[in-house]
């Protein structure tokens, strides 16, 4: 083997190696941050981005008491499972930099797993949900140990990869007994019977996420992944095991866009293949990119944006023809290369400084 | 205190480093100089690991290291401030600090530093608050350096601190490199302008084309002409 891949193969290996030997230093402080994590929340409601959260927040509650319509209820459910997804992706690739464009990948594994073990061990939803996320996090485990060499495009393309190759797996013919081939699984039970449930079932967990992922990246180990992002050699020449946090970062993510799969699952009763695939990774890169990338808060914003008002806004038009419906993404894939090029602070950023500034003013700031 | 034995480094096939022999002694700041392209970065790259020797040993404090990672060698007490800063630079001054404290345990010795950082560079004690990546490059330097300070180093690598800096800068900065000095802390600098290097190390180096071409202490090298013709200019 040439000495350069020797030497990374085996700097991969030792890394993970340490990793095993023992909660890192920083995790298991993470508690002791709680009264400080309380009060910066106080702040933080009354930031612009804050209130904005808070707003999509309670007008998704105040829904529910005013119509049951079940249209509405699966937008905004859309909405409360898309933002978790677009937050764990936001961890991984906002705060830590690696840019994963196979997200979808813990997506399909959290939903399968949720559901297989609803259908076939006939365990409750939120148990199911809890061992597909960890599922989830397994699969990160396996992602995260060859691809954390590859850097930038190449980690990019090494994720997306991993997207690929298991959506053909559970498309294949040949696994259909075990995996379900193109039917997946499907006729899941409800939660309840009483829409509301699974409603308000999916926006605690959903809040709970938030308040963990904040808690994770306001912390001492936010601040790591932030380091290794902005300069991983210095971040190593500063004695931090970059290999062993980059996989946290890894697991982290993966255990909530895990969480974010299970719920897809409750929500639409049936798991397809299609779960695999690059567009939902897309998905979650458009809601980050439109909410603000690096502020987690940031998703609430973005896919209550992509869910509720892009998609319904376009929606009537699919009367018009199919190819409407797939306006949202069009438009969502344009705003993306507009952004890319020209606002890489995302794009609502500078767009909404001056509401921000009026904002501001009404408080008498 | 390091010692780096018949150390050979390549870039693919290409020769950087051949056959550099090399000691630092406690307390001491020796400087290594050279032109651009000499192979003085990876010089300091290869010892604290961000590069991997082809051959030969480097050891610190009669250990081996060179086959230690990165990480490792850093929380041996072996800082290293890279060529062109490389800040984190979406993070404030503070932060970088205390990212330079990583592997520092001890809350104590933690505020020492930092105090004695804010000393030599008041300039970052203003900026606390402020974004890295918005600090003018002298600023930066100043941070780099300090962050390196932060992890409380037995050995402090310093690479072209005056790189791209104005001369009024360029003298702030070695005047602080000599309170480092004063402090104890042994220190092996890198640097291009042998003028600013040759006034505050002991030993020195001169590596050209990836070989140690010239050594002795600054009274030896002072005295020899080509010194004198091609690096002070005399
Ligand atoms: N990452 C790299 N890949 C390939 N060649 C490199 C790399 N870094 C440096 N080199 C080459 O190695 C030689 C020494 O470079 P360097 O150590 O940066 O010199 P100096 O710091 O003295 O200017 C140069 O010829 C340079 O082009
Ligand atoms: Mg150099």
């Amino acid at each position: 083997m040439p000495k350069k891949i020797r030497s990374k193969v085996s700097n991969t290996v030792s890394g993970t190696k340490n990793f095993f030997l023992g909660i890192p230093r920083a995790t298991r402080n993470l508690y002791k941050e709680i009264p400080h994590q309380v009060k910066s929340f106080k702040e933080w409601i009354f930031t612009f981005r804050g209130s904005l959260t808070i707003l999509c927040l309670i007008g998704t509650i105040l829904v529910p008491l005013i119509t049951m319509d079940d249209y509405i209820m699966t937008i905004l459910i859309s909405f409360l499972v898309f933002s978790i997804f677009a937050a764990s992706w936001d961890l991984l690739a906002g705060y830590t930099g690696q840019v994963s464009f196979g997200h979808s990948v813990f997506f399909g594994i959290g939903a399968y797993v949720a559901a297989a073990f609803v259908k076939m061990a006939g365990l409750p939803w939120f148990f199911s949900m809890i061992i597909g996320a960890v599922a989830a996090i397994l699969v990160g485990l396996i992602i995260g140990i060859p691809c954390l060499r590859l850097k930038g495009p190449y980690l990019a393309l090494g994720t997306q990869a991993f997207s690929l190759i298991l959506f053909n797996l559970f498309m294949s013919g040949e696994l259909k007994d075990i995996l379900g081939s193109t039917e997946g699984i499907s006729a899941l039970p409800a939660m309840s019977e009483a829409h509301i449930v699974t409603f308000f079932f999916i926006l605690i967990i959903m809040v709970i996420s938030f308040i963990i992922l904040t808690i994770i990246v306001k912390s001492n180990i936010g601040t790591i992944f932030k380091a290794i992002r902005d300069d991983e050699t210095a971040a190593d020449a500063s004695g931090i095991n970059t290999t062993k946090y980059k996989l946290i970062a890894f697991m982290i993510s993966g255990f909530f866009a895990g969480i974010a799969g299970g719920l897809f699952a409750l929500n639409s009763r049936a798991v397809n293949p299609s779960v695999f695939l690059a567009l939902y990774s897309f998905y979650a890169i458009v809601m980050v990119a439109l909410g603000g990338i690096a502020t987690i808060s940031g998703s609430v914003v973005g896919a209550f944006i992509y869910w509720v008002i892009l998609t319904e806004l376009f929606k009537p038009m699919g009367a018009l023809g199919t190819i409407f419906l797939y306006f949202p993404t069009l438009i969502s894939a344009l705003i993306l290369i507009i952004m890319i090029r020209f606002a890489d602070q995302g794009i609502l950023k500078p767009a909404l400084e001056h509401i921000r500034e009026f904002y501001d003013f009404l408080l008498g700031r | 205190m390091l010692e780096i034995r018949k150390i050979y480094h390549y870039y693919d096939k290409a020769k950087a480093l051949e056959e550099i022999n090399l000691t630092v002694e406690e307390g001491s700041l020796d400087a290594v100089i050279g032109p651009n392209g000499a192979g003085k970065s990876t010089l300091l790259r290869v010892i604290s690991r961000l590069e991997e020797p082809d051959r030969g040993k480097v050891m610190f404090m009669g250990e081996r290291i060179d086959e230690l990672e990165a990480y490792q060698i850093a929380r041996k007490g072996i800082a290293h401030c890279p060529e062109r800063r490389k800040l984190f630079y979406d993070m404030s001054v503070l932060e970088n600090l205390e990212m330079g404290a990583y592997s520092l345990k001890d809350k104590k010795k933690f505020h020492e530093l930092l105090n004695f950082i804010f000393e030599i560079f008041p300039r970052l004690k203003e900026r606390k608050k402020q974004r890295s990546g918005t600090l003018s490059g002298g600023e930066q330097q100043m941070l780099a350096i300090g962050r390196a300070l932060m992890a409380n180093p037995k050995l402090l690598l310093m690479d072209e601190p005056s790189l791209g800096l104005a001369p009024k800068v360029k003298t702030k900065i070695f005047e602080a490199i000599e309170k480092i000095k004063h402090e104890g802390t042994t220190t092996l600098l890198v640097e291009q302008d042998a003028v600013l290097a040759m006034a505050v190390a002991e030993n020195i180096y001169v590596l050209e084309e990836g070989k140690i071409e010239i050594r002795g202490t600054k009274e030896e090298l002072e005295r020899e002409p080509r010194i004198k013709k091609v690096y002070l200019g005399i």
